[in-house]
């Protein structure tokens, strides 16, 4: 694990990132695909101002917008039928993009695309993916989930970007990493394979341990990190997914027989072998932070914001390294590259940054994306600006947003009982 | 008042739900609710108790009993939550500290106890070795009586069994008894205090937790009103079709199909059955229970001063298990207007009243009441008994021309008691006998009997304790139905040398 004193290490910018922002500003690299999927990986995204993120990576966004307008005509005709790409040039121009949804938003003239692709899933693949696409779902939410279509070099990418969670996070190449999440979602694949691309040793847990074989293979392994979920209390009784598998059930495994004290709960002389939690989901819920307050006297705890449709997309850092932060738990550090994500709200007949303190929809737009193309989709998620950018004392520059949840709360509900967030 | 958990040695307030006196509307306190893992803590704590040796168990077992208090405040609760008169239960609390330093003495001079465990001598070079089994209890204390956390802690932990106490609501002894055991220097892993609530939808799922850890289970009352609440978890419903006892033995897939094909549709639907399937949860537990007490006395001749004072504490508070409900008369020619005009005597009122002697009970006890008084109407006479509100009546005397099973062979809560005349104690013997119901009566007392008669007769009641020339109430919580915890508990081994 990183110590709190190599933290300023991290907070200098890549040479390299400069160097790609002059070949892409210079008019030298307008393709998304001349991106080496390793930048994503790189601090300097975090370390970068909006403004010169979006100067940057509008190439992009005016290639995608042009992709998605020829090879996605199922999603995207009346929406961006009007737009011309290439004359997108600032952000405000951006602004006047219009967002994609799910669902009818009759309030904003807004037509949802859920029905057209219950009908036919096959909407969501561009008519131009370069190469063959596994099909990631959302979570369960109102009947059938929606395809994220996304090829091997997609998944580099997103890969790469999280690994720059797994930075703030503290882990090192050298550490052992357990995760108990579902590998057949989208999330639980790209932890392993972004832990592992990060020199993390990755162990896995078969669907059939349950808490006790847990904590063994943690033991027997010396794992040092700890990739879990934990729901809400009330919503534990109608855990739909997951052998129970949680925070709360290994830590009652833990309760429970002494053998396994000073794996997760400190030992009589205070040792833990675990060093850092990750607990994915919506939110760390308060029962979480309830239950490692009470229970695991100061492991470290963080999170990172993703979904089957762009990973990633906001983390908290870990507070042993960042202990003046104001980027902890549910406090998330934008992360630019490889989608962009705004908090925006309507303003007109545009959608418009937050201001710090306000509530907005979350929106993303896979800018770096060979398969399904999101443009300015909000998938229903809000957030609260809480910092703008530079405002966090931790070093890192992106905006921090927190009270990221479903504004739909039977959504949010099937979310916390059947989505990544249930394990 | 506040009634924190009491897990490996710390006091926690945790998830608080108010409990409320069944007689004094308006009273409120503030209990902890275990969380799921507040009772897997508890385990752990259980299963890493420390191993001490009997003189240690012994010695913090004295220390508990001087370190035990209470103040005015918890008799206060102890008696707006039973309805039982604070001088009766005043007299219960200060029994509470006689119990830790009795237990292991008497435990300790009944047995000789060795590094094994427990040895019982058969001859020389013949010996039977009682070893405890492993795990914890889990005991469940029912609030009705103060002594019940301590009979229970004092003998499992002489015995070195730790445990998890699930205390009612009502208990307000228990605390102050972890407070004491605690406080002696004993390893706060072995002893935990646990309340749940009711209400809590999760409720029957945590006791099935603690339950399916432990290996011991200790409960309070009778099997019939336990089981249903403690032992079955209802875990589905299951159709049954029922072919018929011609169809008895249908061994093979074909002749089953054979047998349905040969039903009309009508006729398979009338024989389907829907069962509810249980899981036992006592299944590989030993269980100790506490029963019921349906105590009895057999009385010869007059009602004299001794008797009165006999009387008066035979009933003492109807909720205890000690307490007597039917006597058998021999040769008592005025004992029956004689013990109603002692009843009558007694003063009625608010049980936190110093003087009073009638306290409350349960409405739902006295509506049962009324309704056998009814019931029997024909076969009794009734002395007192009038209601006084819905949770008082003045004491009843019934006199019975048979043997009623409604009261002579039933544990009524209620300050009631039935007697009955008859010429000889072998008579009074048969129908007490009868009356004992599938467990021994707990205590049977027999007052100003002639020696040589009980000699002869004495073997033939059954009951767990005879008592002579003294009240039932006299019999100590630590002696209850025999007090065998100590092989009850312990696998037997002979050795042979």
């Amino acid at each position: 694990m990183r110590k709190p004193e190599d933290w300023p290490g991290l907070l200098q910018p890549e040479t390299a990132f400069q160097a790609l922002q002059e070949s892409i500003i210079d008019g030298r690299w307008n393709d998304y695909r001349q991106v080496p999927p390793e930048a994503f990986a790189w601090h300097a995204w975090d370390l970068t101002s909006e403004d010169q993120i979006f100067k940057m990576i509008l190439p992009f966004l005016r290639q995608q917008l042009a992709r998605a307008q020829k090879s996605m005509p199922g999603i995207y005709p009346d929406s961006l039928a009007k737009l011309d790409a290439s004359a997108i040039c600032t952000e405000e121009d951006w602004h006047h993009v219009p967002l994609l949804m799910k669902d009818d938003d009759p309030e904003h003239g807004i037509r949802g695309f859920r029905k057209a692709v219950n009908n036919q899933p096959g909407l969501l693949k561009p008519q131009d993916v370069p190469a063959a696409a596994a099909v990631f779902g959302s979570g369960g939410s109102r009947g059938k989930y929606t395809p994220t279509y996304v090829t091997l070099e997609d998944r580099q990418r997103e890969i790469q970007g999280w690994r720059r969670g797994h930075d703030y996070h503290g882990l090192t190449p050298g550490d052992v990493a357990l995760y108990t999440y579902n590998t057949t979602h989208k999330g639980g694949q790209w932890m392993q394979e972004s832990l592992w691309a990060h020199g993390v040793d990755v162990l896995l847990r078969r669907p059939e341990e349950g808490p006790e074989k847990i904590l063994q293979n943690i033991q027997d392994y010396g794992a040092n990190v700890l990739l879990t979920v934990q729901q809400p209390y009330e919503t534990m009784k109608n855990q739909a997914k997951s052998a129970g598998a949680n925070l709360h059930s290994l830590i009652m495994a833990s309760l429970e027989n002494p053998q396994y004290r000073g794996i997760l709960l400190p030992d009589e002389r205070g040792r833990k072998q675990i060093e850092f939690i990750f607990l994915g989901g919506f939110e760390i819920v308060p029962y979480a932070l309830e239950i490692v307050n009470d229970y695991l006297e100061g492991t470290p705890i963080a999170t990172l914001l993703g979904s089957s449709e762009a990973i990633p997309q906001a983390c908290s850092t870990n507070p042993n390294l960042t202990p003046g932060g104001c980027c902890h738990h549910n406090h998330l550090h934008l992360m630019q590259g490889p989608h962009y994500i705004e908090v925006v709200k309507p303003s007109q007949d545009s959608w418009v940054p937050v201001k710090k303190g306000e509530q907005g929809l979350l929106a993303f737009t896979s800018w770096a994306r060979d398969g399904t193309i999101w443009i300015r989709y909000a998938p229903g998620d809000v957030a609260t600006l809480y910092l703008e950018e530079g405002e966090c004392p931790c070093g890192l520059l992106s905006p921090v947003i927190d009270k990221v949840h479903r504004l739909n709360p039977v959504e949010q509900e099937e979310l916390l009982t059947t989505g990544c967030a249930a394990g | 008042m506040e009634f924190p958990l009491f897990i490996g040695g710390t006091e926690i307030l945790r998830q608080p739900f108010e409990g409320c006196s069944p007689f004094y509307s308006g009273y409120r306190y503030v209990l902890s609710q275990a969380s799921p893992l507040d009772i897997s803590h508890a385990i752990g704590c259980a299963r890493q108790a420390e191993a001490l040796t009997l003189s240690k168990r012994q010695e913090y077992l004295y220390k508990a009993a001087e370190y035990f208090t209470y103040g005015q405040a918890d008799l206060e609760h102890a008696v707006r939550m039973t309805g039982m008169p604070i001088a009766c239960m005043r007299t219960l609390f200060e029994q509470i500290p006689q119990i830790f330093r009795e237990v292991p003495s008497i435990l300790s001079n009944r047995y000789t106890h060795s590094g094994l465990g427990e040895i019982e001598e058969f001859r020389q070079g013949v010996q039977k070795i009682h070893t405890r089994q492993e795990g914890f209890c889990y005991a469940i204390t029912p609030g009705s009586d103060p002594r019940a956390t301590a009979l229970v802690a004092a003998n499992l932990l002489y015995l070195g069994i730790p445990l998890i106490l699930r205390a009612s609501i009502k208990d307000a002894a228990a605390p102050l008894v972890l407070r004491a055991l605690l406080k002696s220097g004993l390893d706060p892993n072995s002893c935990s205090l646990i309340y749940l609530n009711k209400d809590d939808p999760q409720y029957d799922q945590k006791h099935y937790q603690i339950l399916d850890a432990c290996s011991l289970l200790w409960t309070f009352g009778p099997a019939e009103s336990a089981d249903p609440n403690l032992r079955y978890e209802n875990t589905g419903l299951r159709a049954v079709i029922d072919l018929g006892a011609s169809e008895t033995g249908i061994g093979s897939h074909s002749l089953l199909l054979k047998a349905l094909a040969s039903k009309t549709e009508a006729e398979l639907f009338q024989s389907v059955q829907f069962q509810e399937e249980r899981r036992d949860h006592f299944t590989g537990k030993q269980v100790l229970r506490h029963q019921a007490g349906n105590c009895a006395a057999v009385s010869w001749g007059p009602f004299d001063q001794e008797t009165r004072q006999w009387l008066s504490d035979s009933l003492s508070y109807p909720g205890l298990c000690m307490a007597t409900r039917s006597v058998w008369l021999i040769d008592a020619a005025s004992w029956l207007e004689e013990a109603h005009a002692c009843l009558e005597s007694w003063k009625v009122g608010d049980p936190l009243d110093p003087e009073t002697r009638v306290g409350y009970i349960h409405p739902r006890e006295l509506d049962r009441l009324q309704n056998l008084v009814k019931k029997n109407s024909l076969y009794i006479q009734c002395f007192g008994g009038k209601r006084l509100s819905e949770r008082q009546s003045v004491p009843l005397l019934v006199a019975a021309q048979e043997a009623l099973p409604d009261f002579f062979a039933n544990d009524i809560p209620a300050y009631i008691v039935a007697i009955r005349n008859c010429d000889r104690f072998e008579d009074a013997i048969q129908e007490m006998n009868a009356g004992s119901c599938d467990q021994p009566r707990l205590a049977v007392s027999l007052l100003h009997g002639p020696k040589e008669i009980i000699d002869q007769v004495i073997r033939k009641i059954r009951a767990h304790t005879i008592l002579i020339n003294q009240p039932t109430t006299r019999l100590f919580p630590y002696y209850h139905e025999g007090n065998d915890y100590e092989l009850l508990l312990s696998q037997g081994r002979l050795l042979i040398t």
